[in-house]
Parts: structure tokens; sequence; C-alpha cells
């Protein structure tokens, strides 16, 4: 199976069969498009020995024939394949500057989100991006070295744990993809927020803001503006390949900067964020 | 010209400096006084070198500025007047 994310494409093979029709749910016209096109990455799943075919089974994957994670449950295959995607889009590409983030574009006009794991940065994109937002990605920023614009990539946005319901509430006729339950990160779902056909109209947007989110059970809404300064190292901090990039990365980080408005943002209730993001584009 | 490894940018709200050193491709932020007085170039926000060694011989600020690169370890402190 082949999956066109846009600027990436993946060949999946070896992977158990569930797999192949979850896949097909989430990305559903990126599937098997443009066959005759190469891919990037090929992403191939064997197994780890013949008994292990039988007792407690397990697969492992392995990224242009170099095995690189560790071996995993047959039922936990399907994770497997989407941070796969990302290790290979984060590990190679360096033709752009990648930034640990999700992206949220209105009117053509982009936020980023930098956080760390846990921010709760992907549900709030979620949520958004099925609320009239373009999502971008729920993963990383994928910034132009020369325009210092961003570009979007056909994904599905992934959930964790809590988040699962909670996007599942509000919007339960998204198609969401099997809850795998156990894995490192706990359960772990995907959801489609984009067709194939919306994300083909997904022009590369200017930076706006960038926003820091960090979700607080409980919490009343606080926006605390920050210089630009510290949003420059807030970048820099969540950037994948900044320091690979070198003096590239310097100067198209400082172009993006140059544009934008940066905040950090403390949360629960994303009704009273998404109010005051509007009011950025 | 000295110090060709490093360029200096500040920050269009005037919120700090931003200094990337080319031999090891890390940034360092410096807040200074020194930042309301940098001259930069509008469109890449590049601070001239030359103009910024000028200064240092007569302005407290400037030199409080190189003092802070040589504390960083950007540039050299006994190679200034070579």
């Amino acid at each position: 199976m082949i999956i066109d994310t846009g600027h990436y494409r993946f060949r999946v093979s070896g992977a158990p069969e569930y797999c192949y029709s979850e896949l097909s749910r989430m990305y559903g016209d990126s599937v098997n498009l443009s066959p005759e096109k190469p891919v990037d990455f090929q992403l191939d799943f064997t197994s780890t020995s013949w008994l292990r075919t039988l007792v407690r089974p397990q697969r492992v994957l392995n990224v242009d024939n170099q095995r690189i994670f560790n071996p995993i449950a047959k039922d936990k295959c399907l994770p497997s394949i989407e941070w796969g995607m990302n290790w290979c889009v984060a590990s190679y590409d360096h033709t752009r500057l990648l930034i640990h983030s999700s992206v949220l574009v209105k009117n053509d006009k982009a936020i980023i989100f930098p956080a760390a794991q846990g921010s709760g940065k992907s549900t709030l994109a979620t949520l958004l991006g099925l609320n009239g937002w373009h999502l971008y990605s729920d993963e990383m920023a994928i910034v132009d070295l020369n325009s210092a614009t961003v570009s979007a990539v056909h994904r599905a946005s992934s959930l964790k744990n809590q988040s699962i319901k909670v996007v599942h509430s509000q919007f339960p006729n998204a198609v969401f993809s099997r809850t795998t339950e156990g894995t490192q990160k706990g359960a772990i779902a995907h959801v489609q927020v984009h067709s194939r056909a919306e994300f083909d109209h997904f022009g590369p947007a200017s930076v706006v803001a960038v926003a820091c989110p960090k979700y607080v059970g409980g919490a009343r809404t606080e926006i605390l503006p920050l210089n630009q300064s510290q949003g420059f190292a807030q970048l820099v901090r969540n950037s994948f390949n900044y320091s690979t990039l070198g003096e590239q990365g310097f100067e198209t980080l400082f172009k993006l900067v140059q544009g934008a408005e940066f905040f950090a943002l403390r949360y629960s209730n994303v009704n009273e964020i998404g109010d005051f993001l509007e009011t950025l584009v | 010209m000295l110090y060709s490894h490093i360029v200096i940018k500040t920050m269009p709200d005037r919120s700090g400096i931003v200094v990337f050193n080319r031999n090891t491709f890390t940034t360092q932020f410096i807040q200074n006084p020194f930042v309301e007085q940098l001259k930069a170039d509008p469109v890449s926000g590049e601070v001239d070198w030359n103009w910024l060694q000028s200064q240092c011989g007569q302005n407290q600020d400037a030199h409080g500025f190189l003092s802070d690169l040589v504390d960083l370890g950007l540039v050299d402190g006994g190679s200034r007047d070579h």
C-alpha cells in the first residue's frame, strides 16, 4: 500500500491485514495515489522469528530495510506505522525546517502550536480542525526555507487516552481508527480531519502567530503574550532539524519570527481558545 | 573580517539580540541595554560588525554587549585589537 501525504510518499508492506483496512479508512483517496511515482520511504514489517508468529505474535518495523525500532505486538502495529512515518520525515527531510508542533490555518494565515508531549496540542488542533480550521499537521510544522511559509501534509490526527473520548463525544461522526490499547503512550487512535479533496486545496500559508498551549483540567483561560526572543527560543527548542540546517535554519526562523505574534496559552475550555485564535487570523 | 563566524540580529520588537555561530550552528539569546541602539539592516536584521566595533571605544553599552559575547564564548576576548 502506498500512502501519499503530499510532500512525502510511503510504501507500507508486511503489516497485519487489519492495518490496511484502517489506513484505507483514514487516508481515503491518498492511498495508492499515482502508483507510478516513486516513494520516499519504505515501511516494511517482518516477523522476528518463526516461534513469534505462533506465540505472542510480534512484528518489527523496518525503515528502508533498516531495523530501527524494537519489535511490537501484532495488535499494536497501527500506531507504529504513524510513528514510523513521523520518524522518517523528522530524521531525513533537511530540505525544510521542521518544528514539533501542530499547525492550524484559516484565511491562509497559519498559527503553529509548538509544545511538548502531553500539552494537549493535538487535541486542540483536532477539535478546531474538525470545526472550521484547516489542520495542516498535528505533529510538525513544515517550513519552507526560502519563504518561511508552512505547508500541509495529509495525515490522520493522533489522539491519546482521554483525548479520544473528548473528540469522539464532540464529533461522533468523524472517521476514527480502531483504538490501540497498551502502547507506550497508552491508548492511541487516529482520526481523519480532512479528505484528500480538501487537502488538495491547502496552499502555503504565512505564520501570523505561535501559541504554546498547555491544557490544565479546570483551569481558567490564560493568554500570556511572549516577546519575539522568547518565541524564537521556543521554536529552536522544538525544532527537529534547526541545528542540522545551520545558518539556513537560523535565517528561516528569523524570517518566520519577524511576522508573528507569540503567546503562551493555559486553558481547559477549547471554545474560549478558539475564539481568541479567531482574532489572530 | 574579525568575528565573521557569528551573525548578530536584533529582534524586531527589540526584546533581545540573537547570535548565531556559523562554526557550531548554535544560537544564543542576549538581553542587553545596547539592543536599543543596535543599528541593524532593515531587511536582514543583521548587525554590521564594523559599525559595532567602532562603537565599542566610545559607548559603554556597546562595550558591555561585546563583553557579553566574550562571556558566552562567542568571540575571543583577547583578539579584539588584533
